[in-house]
This record gives structure tokens, C-alpha cells and sequence, in this order.
């Protein structure tokens, strides 16, 4: 159903008084469900699953694939020979919808007048390919390189959303590093014949993804009037004129950042919001690493993150 | 290097007897924004449904005087399989496992009690290991009920594949991919009744029975098992519905 | 052809005539309409009529297929395999009495059973259809056209597609390695052009023969699967086979309400089709297929037997010809008359 615009100014005033529609306050997020191992298909999976909110399903598949096109992937080679040129494997992302998800208000976001949603999940795709292909995202992605500038693996990672509820892509890089941080893939060891070198992959020896453990996590801010609030719900999201993603590792630095909307804004709200993400975070990561990292491959966990 | 299907001493790959069905799983009301939704979990398959409706239907031009139009998405998760494929928009197979939803459940619902009317159904498969149309039948089967749309029965679908002379029943990834003949049937328990039939590989007539009728047997099975389900779910929520 | 469908009551007469094993072309419940054969002179050309030429608009179903082949790639996942490739196409004005929508989804739901039947079943033999493994291979083509859509679209397609298959000759070809270069072929070869590069590159070359060079060959089939479609009235109380247009309509209040079998002669089921439509016991569904096995030994019989008549024409209009000319150009004799053959 649209918003009417009696709805939005309540809502938008709501926020001005620091009132949410659903009780929150407005730098207050919603409590997170994290279930990682969930796929047996996928090397590794994790589901998150907000309150009243997003769910999403994240599976990590892993590939390896040689430079001269003879192994699968012959299409996507050229992406490969590029990341392999810079020392590194890479990571390719993908945002999908379910079609419930999709089929709603003809494929526009839940409030109505709000965006397309391919449009929402093709710009989450891409900032959570940009961010994880970075050496920001403290992936070791040289070690994904099995031969030099030949032979490397490369890491699909596909995100099913299977309910919006606003504030996609923080729930999606969440779930991204569950279910990095829950990837087993095979080993491969390099062998040398007849000087030439090749690989095998070994059938039970499997490694983890390292540097998955320092993904940073992101919080998006969302203006309202004159203030921003956090995880917002579809109908809030849509009253917001301009947004601010903002990444954030373990060490309290900005790892990637990206602005959406229409909306222009001064230097002085980015701060703010940018303060406010870099105290936020580290203390996310704290809650969320510790979910993530319990042992076992079915995981259930509960994190409700309050300031 | 073909493996056997069923060992010499009757069991197959899974340690499962050829007429036993695999554990299932079942789950509804998973989501607060549309009408109906299941999950279901058949070995391995898993199988996630969403239902809208009736409601206003999205096209005009689609609804009917006298009764609802089901409309039924199919898609599949990239990760669902062993080797990962991206997202086809037009997949003949998926449109075909789409017609072949909504023609089942065109029959099993009461479509004239709301003229003009839509039924969305929404089939997204998140991981494949064999019998995917019976598990989406039984996953489409719940959502509906959950979403308390009428329906004559329950429709459950079960698969059974035929080997050496022998039928066997649910089939799974590996001996789906053996080459063996799948019948797969959807039918309405309590009369027994057959809706839907599809067929995969050669299987000749003579073995059309017995297969056939391993497939009831699953599908009876399956019902027993949806309608404890539902019965206890149903048991759950007036539990916590306080009584006014 | 009619182009208003049936009116209620017609479709309502239909129904009680059905209940009462009665049929309006005078067919018993359980009997094909008469089946003709046109072959036209190239190979692989053929029309299937279903039912008599003078029966009522919308009771005769008119189907061409046409096969033809030529050299490409074969596919990267089969390698050592020719291609098939079936396309159909309903003839515009079949759509004048239905929306476009409709016959979308019955162009959809005919050509995936026919794909069943005709390529998964594997009843054409793909192996043999290779020059050159990874290189070269026949890409065979079957274009099937609905003239005129009597009703039972499925079964007069599959039984034209089959007909034409056998019918078909394709040029004979040989592979000659060019002594000087190496024996393997090149894999830099051109998708579409890949018998030209492969002569360039210097590896074998494909030499197609003329008619008068070789004699064209024919397709190894494998078996022929032919397709058996019932109409349901009445909630599946009556059942009629080979329904036409009106008969269809008046099964389909809601959903179409049929089940198709693809059966070949050895009585191996190809495919079955049952969507939705009324729920019947599993003893119904077992009696339509045994029935369906006799109608299928029938019809694979037709479809021999006009084949191997028209052959037979053909055979003796060449000798005629060359006879009366007294020459050696057999290869441009060609029959002028369509064979005409009635089953």
C-alpha cells in the first residue's frame, strides 16, 4: 500500500520528537536473528532474520577457475584475469529477490512510491561486491590465488531476500559475513609436472576464508527532516530523502561508505553520522563476531543491539 | 563407476528402505506481510512458499467473471544445486514446474467462491536434492492452508523412481541422477483421487502400477504426516490466542 | 475455419451427448478421426490432416512439419551429438476465437511435450548426427505449423514431427584429412562457420555429397514415440479420445481438463501429462494408458506405412521419369503431386 502524505508527516514528525513508529528510538536497531550452516548445498550459509523487518539468505559457493577459459566460467574469465593481475581471487555478488518479494506493489518496495526493487538489490550487490573486493574488507584475497595470474578461486556469494522490511544492506553484509565466516572450502596444493604447474584439490581437507573474521559491518543512517535514524523500517526508509551507508572494522576505521537518495546535505550531518558509525560499529562486532564464531553448524542466535 | 541403488541386502545409498520416504519438516506463517507461507524440508529439498490472497488482481485484464486466477512464480536459489548456476529469467523447466502448480491447484482450490479475484503463489526453491515438484506441491499445500484460502483436500505429491523390477520411493539428487524413471503424483488423500501426474525418463507400461502406487502409498504418507502438523500448529496458535 | 467458439449450450451438448458415449462427428468414445498423409516432394516435408476434409469448421486439424538440417557446432555439453531443434508455431488465425494469452500457454504446453516426446525420449539417434567430434555436427530442425486447430493440436503435431523425421534424407558427408598438417582439428574453428575454418586451418575437411554424388541418407531413429491425448466431461465420468476443438472447450469449463501419454510400440511410456484437471482414481488413469498403448501401436503403423508408400511412389515416379527421358538426371525428378495416402 502507498504511504499517503498524511502517513509520511506523521512519521517524519514522529521522528523529529524522537518518536518511531514502532516505539523505537531513533538511533535504536531492531533485534537480529543469525543462523549460519543452514544451506548444505553452499560451502557456506547464514541466514539473518530482523524482527519485524528484512530476512535475508545469504549462500557462499566456491569455484575454482583458470585464466584460459578451458574450466567452467568461460563468460566470467575476464573478471578473473583482471582480479588475478592485482595478486588476488575475487569475490562476485549477487543480490536476488524472492519472487513474493519481488511480486509485491509490482515490484516496488513495500511502501509503495519507494523504489524499484531491482533497483534496491542491484545497488546492494554492487556496494557488497565494491566493499568485499577491497583490501578493506581485511579478506586475505591473495591467498585465493592458487597459480599465479592462471588459476584461482572465486567466491559467489548469493543473497536471497526473502522479506524486506528496510534497511537491506546492513542486514545483508551481516548475513554476507556469517556466511563467509562459516565457508569451508577444499585446499588445493600446487604441484610441479614436468615443470609445469598444476593443482589439485584435495576432497576432504577443507580451509576457511581467511581474513572473514574482519569484515567490518555497516550501519546505514537514514535522514529524516533534520535528524537520522537507523535501521529504519519500509515505510521510514521512504521517508527518507537521503542515506549514508557506512562500514566499520573492528579498529573503529571507515572501510567504505556510500551515499543514496536525492537529497543533499551538509558536511556537518555527515559527521555526525560518520561519529556516530565508528562508535557504533566496534561495539556491533563485538555482539555479532561472537554469534558468528560459536562452534556447531547450525548456530541460533539472538543479539539485540542497543546503545 | 555406477553404484548401486539398492545394496543387495534392500537398502539404498541414504540407508533408507526403497519404501521409505525421507524425514520432513514442516513449518507455516513464517511471514507477517503476505496471507500464507510454508516450509518445508523433504531429506535435503527445501522448498519455501508464499501466498497472497484473494486479492484485487495486479492485471485487470487477467481476472475472471466467475472465478480467482491462480498465478504461481517458480524460481530457484543460485546456491540451491551442487554446481551454482545464476538466475534465469526464463527457464523453460521452471515454467514448466510453474503450470504444472498452478493447473494442480486450480483444481483443489475453490476458485468460485471469489470471482474476480487472485491467488498469488510464490515457490522459491532454496536447496534441490530430488523430488522438487512433490516437495513444492506439499510446501504450496500448507501455504494455502495457512493463509486459510478454501480448498476440497490437502493435495500431497510424492515421487517413486523404478529400478531392476522394483519401484522406490522419494527420490533424492543421486538416484535422480542415476537415470532412473521419476513418476511424480499429486493427489487428493482423502478420495484417493489423482490431480496431477508427470514423468521423467522411459518407464513401460507394465510398471506404471506398481510405481504408481508406491507413489499413493507416499503420498498418504505425506498427509498423515501435514495434517499432524497442522493440526498441532493450529492446537499452538489457540493456545496463545487468549480467549477473550 | 470457424472463428467463434462454441456457444454454452453447444458445449453443454456436448457434455450430456458425451455422457452418453455419444460424440458429434458420430465417433465412438474411443476412436481417432481419420488420419491423411501429404508428403511433399523434398524430403522431410509433410501435412497431417486429422479428420475428414469436409467435416464441420473446427473439427479437422491440419499440421505441417518440416525438417531440415545443416552443419554447425555441436553443443559444448554434448560434444559427440547432433542437435535437435523443435519449433512451433501456431498459425495466426488460430487466436480469432481465443485471447492471445491462452494460446500462448497451449503453444507452451504443446511444444514442452513434444520436446519430451521427440528429443528427451531420445527417439532420434543424436550420436549418429556427428562429422567431426567437438567440431562438427548436423543441426536438425523440425519447424511444425498449425494450420488449422481442430483441437488435439498435440497429437497430429507428434504424429506430422515423426512422419517427417522418416521421411527426411539429409546430404551424405565425408571427412578427408589433408595429409600435410596435423591430424587433430584446430579448436580456433568459428561456431557458424565452423566446416570452412576447420578447411582453412588445415585440418579435415567435411565434403558434402550432391544427390547425384551419394544418395542422401536418413535419420537413425531410435523408436517413435507417439503422443495419445483424452478429454475428461463430467468430472471424469466420460472420457473420449482424440477430442476435437469443440469437444476440448466443452472439457475445460475451468482448466483443461485432458491427459496426454507418449507411448512407443514396444509400450514404453515416454511421457505422461496430467495437470490439474478433475481427480480420478489410479485405476482410470491405468485403463487410458493401456488403451492408449493399442492406439499408439496404431498410429506408429500409420505413420510407417504412409512413410514407406510414399517411398514407394516416389521410387517408381524417379524410374518413370528417367525411363521417359532416357537420361541420367534423376537427381531433379521430383513427384509433382503430394502423395495422398488414407488411413
Amino acid at each position: 500500500m502507498p504511504l499517503s502524505t498524511a502517513e509520511r508527516l506523521f512519521a517524519a514528525e514522529g521522528i523529529a520528537a524522537s518518536l518511531r513508529i514502532d516505539g523505537r528510538d531513533p538511533l535504536d536497531a531492531r533485534t537480529v536473528e543469525l543462523e549460519t550452516g543452514v544451506i548444505l548445498q553452499a560451502s557456506g550459509s547464514c541466514r539473518a532474520r530482523v524482527h519485524r523487518g528484512s530476512q535475508v539468505l545469504v549462500g557462499a559457493k566456491v569455484a575454482i577457475e583458470t585464466l584460459d577459459g578451458a574450466s567452467l566460467g568461460a563468460g566470467t574469465s575476464t573478471g578473473l584475469g583482471a582480479a588475478l593481475g592485482q595478486g588476488g581471487g575475487r569475490i562476485v555478488c549477487q543480490v536476488v529477490c524472492d519472487p513474493s518479494v519481488a511480486a509485491t506493489g509490482g515490484g516496488r518496495c513495500g511502501a509503495g512510491s519507494g523504489r524499484p526493487v531491482d533497483d534496491l538489490t542491484g545497488e546492494c550487490g554492487q556496494r557488497l561486491s565494491e566493499l568485499l573486493n577491497s583490501a578493506a574488507s581485511g579478506i586475505d584475497l591473495a591467498s585465493l590465488v592458487v597459480i599465479p595470474h592462471r588459476v584461482g578461486w572465486t567466491v559467489y556469494v548469493d543473497v536471497l531476500v526473502l522479506d524486506l522490511g528496510g534497511n537491506l544492506f546492513d542486514v545483508v553484509l551481516l548475513a554476507t559475513k556469517g556466511a563467509l565466516c562459516n565457508l569451508r572450502m577444499p585446499r588445493a596444493t600446487v604441484l610441479s609436472v614436468d615443470g609445469k604447474q598444476d593443482y589439485d584439490i584435495s576432497s576432504h581437507e577443507t580451509e576457511r576464508l581467511r581474513g572473514a573474521e574482519a569484515i567490518p559491518l555497516a550501519v546505514t543512517c537514514y535522514r529524516v527532516g533534520r535528524r537520522f535514524v537507523i535501521d529504519p523500517t519500509l515505510e521510514e526508509e521512504d521517508c527518507s530523502d537521503l542515506s549514508l551507508a557506512i562500514a566499520v572494522n573492528a579498529a573503529g576505521q571507515v572501510c567504505y561508505m556510500s551515499k543514496s537518495g536525492n537529497g543533499a546535505s551538509h558536511g556537518s550531518l555527515i559527521k555526525t553520522m560518520m561519529a556516530f558509525a565508528t562508535r557504533r560499529v566496534p561495539e556491533l562486532l563485538r555482539v555479532a563476531d561472537h554469534c558468528i564464531l560459536q562452534q556447531g553448524t547450525r548456530t541460533r542466535a539472538i543479539q539485540g543491539f542497543k546503545v | 563407476m555406477r553404484r548401486e541403488i539398492v545394496s543387495p541386502e534392500g537398502f539404498r545409498q541414504d540407508g533408507r528402505r526403497p519404501e521409505e520416504l525421507r524425514r520432513s519438516h514442516f513449518r507455516t506463517s513464517l511471514f507477517q506481510q503476505v496471507d500464507g507461507s510454508a516450509y518445508v524440508e523433504q531429506g535435503n529439498t527445501q522448498c519455501l512458499v508464499t501466498v497472497s490472497g484473494p486479492r484485487e488482481p495486479q492485471m485487470r485484464s487477467k481476472s475472471l467473471p466467475d472465478r480467482a486466477v491462480v498465478t504461481v512464480e517458480y524460481a530457484v536459489a543460485p546456491f540451491s544445486a551442487g554446481e551454482r548456476k545464476g538466475p534465469l529469467r526464463t527457464n523453460r523447466a521452471h515454467t514448466e514446474v510453474a503450470a504444472s502448480l498452478q493447473a494442480t491447484f486450480e483444481a483443489a482450490i475453490m476458485t468460485t467462491l471469489f470471482p474476480r479475484s487472485e491467488i498469488m503463489i510464490c515457490v522459491q526453491m532454496v536447496q534441490l536434492d530430488g523430488s522438487a515438484l512433490a516437495t513444492a506441491i506439499n510446501a504450496v499445500s500448507l501455504a494455502i492452508i495457512d493463509a486459510g484460502i478454501p480448498v476440497t483436500d490437502y493435495v500431497t505429491a510424492c515421487s517413486a523412481g523404478y529400478i531392476g523390477s522394483d519401484p522406490v520411493l522419494d527420490l533424492n539428487y543421486l538416484e535422480e541422477s542415476a537415470g532412473m524413471p521419476q513418476l511424480t503424483l499429486a493427489l487428493l488423500p482423502r478420495t484417493r483421487k489423482i490431480v496431477t501426474m508427470a514423468m521423467e525418463q522411459k518407464l513401460h507400461l507394465d510398471h506404471l502400477e506398481p510405481t504408481a502406487e508406491m507413489c499413493e502409498e507416499g503420498c498418504l504418507q505425506m498427509y498423515q504426516q501435514m495434517n499432524a502438523y497442522i493440526a498441532s500448529a493450529s492446537k499452538l496458535a489457540t493456545l496463545i490466542t487468549p480467549s477473550a | 475455419m470457424s472463428s467463434t467458439a462454441p456457444s454454452n449450450a453447444e458445449t453443454a451438448f456436448i457434455r450430456t451427448a458425451a455422457a452418453q458415449g455419444l460424440r458429434l462427428d458420430g465417433r465412438a468414445p474411443t476412436a481417432f478421426r481419420p488420419l491423411k498423409f501429404h508428403f511433399a516432394s523434398t524430403p522431410g516435408a509433410v501435412e497431417v490432416h486429422l479428420g475428414a476434409a469436409d467435416a464441420a469448421a473446427g473439427n479437422s486439424t491440419k499440421v505441417q512439419a518440416v525438417v531440415s538440417a545443416e552443419l554447425g557446432r555441436p553443443a559444448i555439453l554434448a560434444p559427440n551429438e547432433g542437435v535437435l531443434a523443435i519449433a512451433l508455431e501456431l498459425a495466426p488465425d488460430f487466436s480469432a476465437a481465443q485471447a492471445s494469452v491462452h494460446r500462448n500457454e497451449e503453444e507452451a504446453s504443446v511444444s514442452r511435450l513434444l520436446e519430451r516426446a521427440l528429443r528427451r525420449s531420445g527417439a532420434v539417434d543424436l550420436e549418429s548426427l556427428s562429422v567431426i567430434a567437438g567440431e562438427v555436427a548436423w543441426h536438425v530442425r523440425i519447424d511444425i505449423r498449425v494450420l488449422d486447430a481442430g483441437g488435439n493440436i498435440l497429437d497430429a503435431a507428434c504424429v506430422a514431427a515423426l512422419a517427417a523425421l522418416l521421411h527426411f534424407r539429409r546430404p551424405d558427408v565425408g571427412v578427408e584429412h589433408t595429409p600435410s598438417t596435423d591430424f587433430l582439428p584446430s579448436a580456433g574453428a568459428a561456431a557458424d562457420a565452423a566446416t570452412a575454418a576447420l578447411a582453412a586451418s588445415g585440418g579435415p575437411s567435411v565434403r558434402v555429397y550432391g544427390p547425384d554424388e551419394r544418395p542422401p541418407v536418413p535419420l537413425t531413429m531410435h523408436h517413435l514415440p507417439v503422443c495419445v491425448t483424452f478429454a475428461f466431461f463430467n468430472d471424469g465420468h466420460d472420457v473420449v479420445l482424440d477430442p476435437t476443438r469443440g469437444e476440448e472447450i466443452a472439457a475445460s469449463p475451468a482448466t483443461p481438463d485432458s491427459m496426454a501419454f507418449v507411448l512407443n510400440a514396444n509400450g514404453e511410456l515416454c511421457a505422461l501429462r496430467k495437470d490439474g484437471g478433475c481427480a480420478m482414481d489410479l485405476k482410470r488413469v491405468l485403463q487410458c494408458g493401456r488403451l492408449a498403448a493399442l492406439k499408439a501401436a496404431d498410429l506408429t503403423k500409420a505413420i510407417k506405412d504412409a512413410v514407406a508408400r510414399c517411398e514407394q511412389a516416389m521410387l517408381s515416379a524417379t524410374k518413370a521419369r528417367a525411363a521417359a527421358k532416357g537420361t541420367n538426371d534423376a537427381s531433379v525428378v521430383a513427384v509433382e503431386n503430394p502423395v495422398v495416402l488414407e488411413e
